[in-house]
């Protein structure tokens, strides 16, 4: 940054805008907005930038998208407002698509809730089966348990063992029987 | 206008979601400022746990931004904290991507200055992950961080109170001992700073796992692309999957960060500079610097509404709720809303109450208090 003023500064980022990205992003934006029926904010949250970051872009404060995985979801965006134009995809599968491109590329970092590790892809085996035990131990005793296996046993033997290893079982036992029956 | 809670806080409009509830921007009557508010809207006891914990917890420090004051009432339960507008690490990384590594630096050396306040009060936070570190709106000043969020944190050695309460925690910011069910301790939380770190240099979710499989194999890997190798010496000692290997305390971790600091090479000076935006965006109608505004006449000049600071809490005595409001959720009314203030001698006699918990809020709080207690209790019987 110089000596220029505001006005000479937003003139030449808006032209290094256009070398970088083909147009003003100013201009970009509003048409992706309209294309896509978006506004600001929501624009904003699929390419995972903050709303003051997108005015400053917008305005010609800022020239540079600095964060690299924002210029890939603006070219996913620019395709897919292309496709909306043409009439290839509609604004249903658009509305999809948008969700896509605003998971894509690590912005799972900006949801700012704390999941559970229930949420996970793939829990341990083991606290699986501890989940699993503390419910059913919730539900009865280990004697009721039992007693439900017996007399279950007959009728379905399969389930009978579920609550027997699981609900008096030993723990590794219940992890074995958990890793015999998964997928 | 806002919904009132407990006579006191005027709920203004909704800025995040924290682990548990929904966080307002909110109006204190009473010492008329503008300040964080994390209302629990459902009464579940494992939320409430975690709200009781979180609201327990006082550590006064700059980079650490821990409840101020609770309140409750017939539905709800809420705390206080500052007001942080700067957005969160993961909004600084969305903006800019990948950050240069003296100003990681810098929100480094912060972050482990307030976790160490944190483990000098025997807790461990256990939740450490971009969108729990907020940033102050400093503008391209330096940055200042505040370690938020302290819904998981534990006091070491704290028996678990439930057998599901310690699989609470965020996916990929998981230190290995505590994805292997470990007791929660403070160099779990150094191994999250380290993921951090990672985050802000490279401007992508750290892959936690293949980092610990890459560590068993080959022992310390290469520096990742983008992390200086002065830096990376000091990060990997952060993620070392043997907890006995890493940093003993933050402070530790804080000395080979500075000294790290003078091997970094000069900003490039060609750099945009990162500013920290005020992330909250302006009030809402009916809000104004100083606190909800009032309307004297339709279209007429507003006014600053002046609270009841001096007069104490103006809770009616048939419920807490003071102002007429539909729903927190419900959209601000501007011009038609009926805020008036009234005179103070129309005021019903139980305006005039002294401020302080009343046997209709204390009444409840101790029931739940009884509750939980019972719930752990009988936790650690059955387990």
């Amino acid at each position: 940054m110089d000596t220029s003023s505001p006005q000479d500064a937003a003139v030449r980022a808006r032209e290094q805008q256009r070398s970088w990205y083909g147009e003003p992003l100013g201009d970009l934006f509003r048409r992706l907005i309209g294309d896509l029926g978006l506004n600001q904010a929501r624009l904003a949250s699929v390419l995972g930038l903050s709303a003051p970051m997108l005015s400053q872009l917008m305005s010609g404060q800022r020239a540079k998208i600095g964060n690299p995985a924002v210029v890939q979801r603006l070219q996913l965006l620019r395709e897919l407002s292309a496709q909306v134009a043409e009439g290839a995809v509609t604004a249903v599968e658009a509305a999809a698509r948008m969700e896509e491109i605003r998971e894509a590329a690590g912005s799972a970092l900006l949801g700012s809730a704390t999941q559970s590790t229930g949420g996970r892809a793939v829990p341990s085996p083991r606290r699986v089966v501890r989940e699993i035990q503390s419910l059913l131990r919730s539900l009865g005793s280990a004697d009721e348990l039992l007693s439900a296996a017996g007399a279950l046993a007959d009728s379905h033997p399969q389930l009978a063992e579920f609550l027997r290893v699981y609900g008096a079982g030993r723990t590794d036992d219940a992890v074995a029987h958990f890793e015999a029956h998964q997928d | 206008m806002g919904e009132v809670f407990a006579g006191r806080y005027e709920l203004v409009d909704p800025i995040g979601r924290g682990g548990v509830g929904a966080v307002w921007r909110a109006w204190d009557l009473r010492r008329r400022r503008y300040v964080a508010a994390k209302v629990l809207l459902q009464g579940d006891a494992h939320s409430l746990l975690r709200f009781v914990r979180e609201q327990a917890l006082r550590i006064d420090h700059p980079h650490v931004l821990a409840p101020a004051s609770w309140a409750a009432d017939d539905e709800k339960v809420l705390f206080t904290m500052d007001l942080v507008r700067g957005g969160s690490l993961a909004h600084l990384v969305g903006d800019y991507g990948p950050l240069p590594p003296r100003y990681v630096c810098v929100l480094l050396d912060q972050l482990l200055a307030g976790l160490t306040a944190v483990h000098a009060e025997g807790v461990v936070h256990r939740d450490i992950k971009p969108a729990n570190v907020l940033l102050e709106a400093t503008g391209t000043g330096r940055p200042h961080v505040r370690l938020s969020d302290f819904g998981i944190a534990m006091r070491k050695g704290e028996p678990r109170l439930t057998d599901t309460n310690y699989v609470v925690g965020t996916p990929g910011y998981f230190a290995p001992e505590q994805l292997a069910g470990a007791e929660p301790d403070f160099p779990a939380d150094l191994y999250a700073v380290g993921l951090v770190a990672l985050f802000l240099l490279t401007g992508r979710r750290p892959d936690s796992q293949t980092l610990v499989e890459r560590f068993l194999e080959y022992g310390v890997p290469n520096a990742p692309q983008g992390v200086p190798e002065p830096l990376w010496q000091v990060i990997a000692t952060l993620l070392n999957p043997n907890p006995e290997a890493r940093f003993r305390t933050p402070t530790g971790a804080r000395k080979a960060l500075a000294a790290a600091m003078e091997l970094l090479p000069e900003p490039d000076i060609d750099e945009e500079p990162i500013e920290v935006f005020d992330q909250l965006g302006p009030l809402p109608e009916g809000f104004g610097p100083d606190g909800p505004v009032r309307l004297t006449a339709p279209g007429g000049t507003a006014e600053a509404y002046t609270g009841t600071g001096g007069l104490g809490a103006p809770v009616p005595g048939s419920g807490v709720r003071l102002a007429v409001s539909a729903s927190p959720t419900a959209p601000l009314a501007g011009a038609t809303r009926r805020y008036t203030s009234v005179p103070v001698a129309d005021r019903p006699a139980a305006a005039r109450k002294a401020p302080g918990p009343r046997a209709k809020v204390v009444v409840p709080v101790l029931v739940v208090a009884v509750l939980c207690f019972a719930v752990g209790i009988w936790a650690l019987t059955v387990a």
